[in-house]
């Protein structure tokens, strides 16, 4: 890796108050394995061209925002990350579904070592795996709903798979001159709307998706901090309360998101009715767990394996560096049940004070920790 | 001959050897199964070898009342076989026989230290520093009290004569853990001892005896990440004073040093602790170095043992280098995960070691062995699209970015 006096080109200025208004301002999480691109994010810039963010890698304030296709200007990236930037700037949208996507491709050719291909060829089965699996509860759901527990029946989820899938056809048959629309229509929505929830998980499932396992992970970290907030007022206490202070905002909304989501698939005939009137709104709203929790899939791999290779107290700081900035478009979202410009404040407070960090590791190694974080966070 | 383990010396060394040659998680498997043997025994005899590794590895361990107690003197303990008589040292042999002492010493206050201990593992560095700062000077003074067990011959296989020099030096050492710990913790943490501070803990030392100076300003040494701070308060101590004694004292500290260092390179078995353990030596000779310049004889030593070192390190990599990584990726094509991934470790192993072995000379012996390993490991065209990403992934290591780049361009 070299810095921009290798490459010949300039950099421009770090942007030095970076504060998002909008998620889509704060750019998606990149899982580059270069260490100078550490917290790097990619948004939509002009003209559809991509735009990169990277923390400004002196350590100090600010962030470079660069052309996507400038990044030799920063530092010579790995293979695995010139291919990636490479799949990236042809992905379609930039959402945190479309660089996971992306993410995984690349690490599923093996340029961050076999073990992260396995990672990401495990997380896109298990990823479909999901959507099946929600489909499935949807039909039990529409099941439910729609022969409202006529006598006889034997409970849809203790029904033999041949007939339940009978009985979902004729569920179907049954909803859709009521919903205006023909079977084929209603079937494709149920598995659009799976696709949609299959990183939440619904019904029996709903413990299981990406998102609910990676909150769960985020609050066993938040539990495990505590420990270390209570060591003292030294650097470690400082910078695991400001770790703290981050999780508690993330997790507190997500867990609001996920009750609005949750409460939107509590009747599927109303789901099914909102998806077919007007689908952009409710991908919308399904969409918001994966912006709150972007980025914090890398930090919570971070921390797990922080005994591995550098310990718990000396990654905090490095994990630090690495907590995404919250936007105000939260306050959309969560206002009605959270006091955000509080949160916010305390919160934007904190990160002033504790600000800068760098590590001193050899490139190689920290290149290889970040490759061993590719098969936690795939 | 057998061990004490029941099993023959050339079995253990072979099982020792498979060990020593595991990945990171299975070593840290078998070390996880070894802290949670009741009665630990010979299984310490079994990963003893595994210490370097296990210090960069850094693993959750438990923290028993006998591994807190003689941590202060970690750099100078030393295997049985290498012990010298006055010799700055204490042999691992004698540490149970002690440990023993301080635990009856300290009666049930003991038991109130193994509490202490047991939800700690090494990484609480913070709770277990202080449960030692509490230990640590008590146990000084039982040492120092304390006359030679029973046991001492048959358990150390060594003269009841030695026992109180051996005792001496642990009750010295842990009498001033202290003000050690306290600068060595700082120092862990970016913040250099200021020269007063170690002439203060010189001092302190020597106003116990010329031998307590010399153990303290050679576990200072040792223990600092720059041994040069310590060598230069000694040096001033000594000037001031005007003694022979102290002078004496501080030769010893310097040679114990040299010697040292002979003797860490010796233990260094594995290339993945080979860059750690050569690191440390590195940073140690260039302090002597500069330490010696006005003694020829040390400094002609220093010099010696450099070019040495120098060519013991290009040997040993460039047996390493073909042995562990370029013979081995012969095979790619037909290598597995674990074979592919061993081989992963060697390249960044080479890299690490090489990193510091150059800073003793021989820059291009290892840039020019290292463009030969990556021309050799270039992509064939014959191969299958996973062995030729393999070995773009093995050129990255070796040579970086742009050269892997190159080889995937073809």
């Amino acid at each position: 890796m070299t810095s921009s006096d290798d490459t010949g080109k300039q950099l421009p200025a770090p942007l030095q108050d970076f504060l998002p208004t909008t998620f889509l301002e704060r750019g998606i999480a990149v899982p580059f394995t270069t260490p100078m691109l550490a917290g790097s994010r990619t948004r939509p810039g002009e003209r559809n061209a991509m735009e990169l963010i990277v923390p400004n890698p002196s350590g100090g304030r600010g962030v470079y925002i660069l052309p996507w296709d400038d990044l030799s200007a920063l530092c010579r990236p790995t293979v695995h990350d010139a291919r990636l930037t490479s799949v990236i700037a042809h992905a379609q949208g930039v959402t945190p579904t479309t660089i996971r996507k992306a993410a995984r491709e690349t690490a599923a050719i093996g340029l961050a070592g076999r073990a992260a291909a396995a990672a990401a060829r495990n997380a896109e089965k298990s990823e479909r795996q999901a959507s099946l699996t929600v489909n499935f509860e949807l039909l039990l759901a529409l099941v439910r709903r729609v022969e409202n527990g006529a006598s006889g029946a034997v409970n849809p989820e203790n029904e033999r798979p041949a007939e339940l899938e009978r009985r979902a056809r004729r569920a179907i048959a049954k909803i859709a001159p009521e919903l205006g629309r023909t079977h084929e229509s209603i079937a494709n929505a149920l598995e659009q709307i799976a696709a949609l929830y299959s990183s939440i998980g619904i019904g029996a499932s709903s413990s299981h998706g990406r998102v609910p396992s990676l909150l769960a992970r985020l609050l066993r970290m938040r539990s495990e901090l505590q420990s270390f907030m209570e060591a003292g007022s030294g650097d470690v206490a400082q910078e695991a309360d400001l770790v703290a202070g981050a999780l508690d905002l993330t997790t507190n909304c997500t867990k609001l998101v996920l009750a609005d989501i949750r409460a939107s698939a509590a009747d599927i005939l109303a789901l099914l009715r909102r998806w077919l009137a007007e689908p952009d709104p409710l991908s919308q709203l399904l969409a918001r767990p994966e912006w709150l929790l972007d980025g914090w899939d890398r930090i919570v791999a971070l921390w797990e394996t922080a005994e591995l290779h550098r310990g718990q107290e000396e990654t905090l700081g490095e994990i630090c560096n690495l907590i995404p900035s919250v936007p105000r478009e939260i306050g959309h979202w969560v206002n009605h049940q959270l006091n955000i410009d509080a949160e916010l404040h305390r919160h934007h407070r904190k990160v002033v004070l504790l600000e800068d960090w760098r590590t001193g590791r050899s490139v190689m190694d920290i290149v290889f920790r970040n490759e061993t974080l590719l098969e936690h966070a795939a | 001959m057998s061990t004490s383990t029941g099993i023959s010396r050339p079995q253990l060394r072979s099982l020792q050897s498979d060990l020593l040659g595991a990945h990171d998680r299975q070593i840290l498997k078998v070390v996880a199964m070894v802290d949670k043997l009741p009665v630990r025994g010979h299984a310490d005899q079994f990963i003893a070898p595994l210490r370097p590794r296990l210090a960069t590895l850094r693993p959750s361990r438990p923290v028993n009342f006998t591994r807190l107690l003689f941590s202060p003197l970690d750099p100078m303990i030393v295997v049985p076989t290498t012990w010298k008589r006055d010799a700055l040292a204490v042999p691992r042999s004698a540490l149970l026989p002690l440990s023993h002492q301080v635990r009856a010493g300290l009666g049930a206050e003991a038991d109130e230290f193994d509490r202490l201990l047991v939800p700690l593992t090494n990484l609480h560095t913070s709770e277990i520093r202080s449960v030692g700062l509490a230990l640590w000077p008590r146990a000084a003074t039982v040492l120092a009290a304390a006359q030679p067990p029973e046991e001492w011959a048959d358990v150390t296989g060594l003269q009841a004569a030695d026992y109180r020099a051996i005792a001496d030096l642990a009750a010295t050492v842990l009498g001033a853990s202290g003000g050690i710990e306290s600068l060595a913790w700082a120092a862990l943490h970016g913040k250099p001892p200021a020269n007063h501070e170690i002439e203060a803990l010189l001092n302190d030392a020597l106003a116990t005896g010329t031998g307590a100076f010399a153990i303290i300003a050679t576990l200072l040494a040792a223990r600092l990440p720059h041994a040069q701070p310590v060598f230069i308060a000694a040096d001033d101590i000594s000037s001031r004073r005007g003694e022979p004694a102290v002078r004496r004292a501080v030769d010893q500290m310097i040679d114990t040093t040299i010697d040292g260092i002979e003797a860490r390179l010796e233990d260094t078995v594995q290339l993945s602790q080979a860059a750690a353990s050569l690191r440390s030596v590195v940073g140690l000779l260039e302090d002597l170095e500069l330490q010696c310049s006005s003694r020829p004889s040390r400094k002609a030593r220093i010099v010696q043992l450099r070019r040495t070192i120098d060519t013991t390190s290009r040997e040993k990599f460039s047996e390493a280098l073909d042995g562990r990584l370029l013979r081995p990726a012969e095979a790619l094509a037909d290598a597995d995960d674990a074979q592919v991934c061993a081989l992963e470790a060697a390249a960044r192993d080479l890299r690490r070691f090489e990193g510091v072995a150059r800073r003793l000379g021989g820059a291009d012996h290892y840039d020019n062995s290292l463009r030969a390993a990556a021309g050799a490991l270039k992509p064939r065209g014959d191969e299958p699209p996973q062995t030729m990403v393999d070995r773009v992934r093995l050129i990255e290591i070796l040579q970086g970015a742009e050269a892997a780049a190159a080889a995937m361009a073809g």
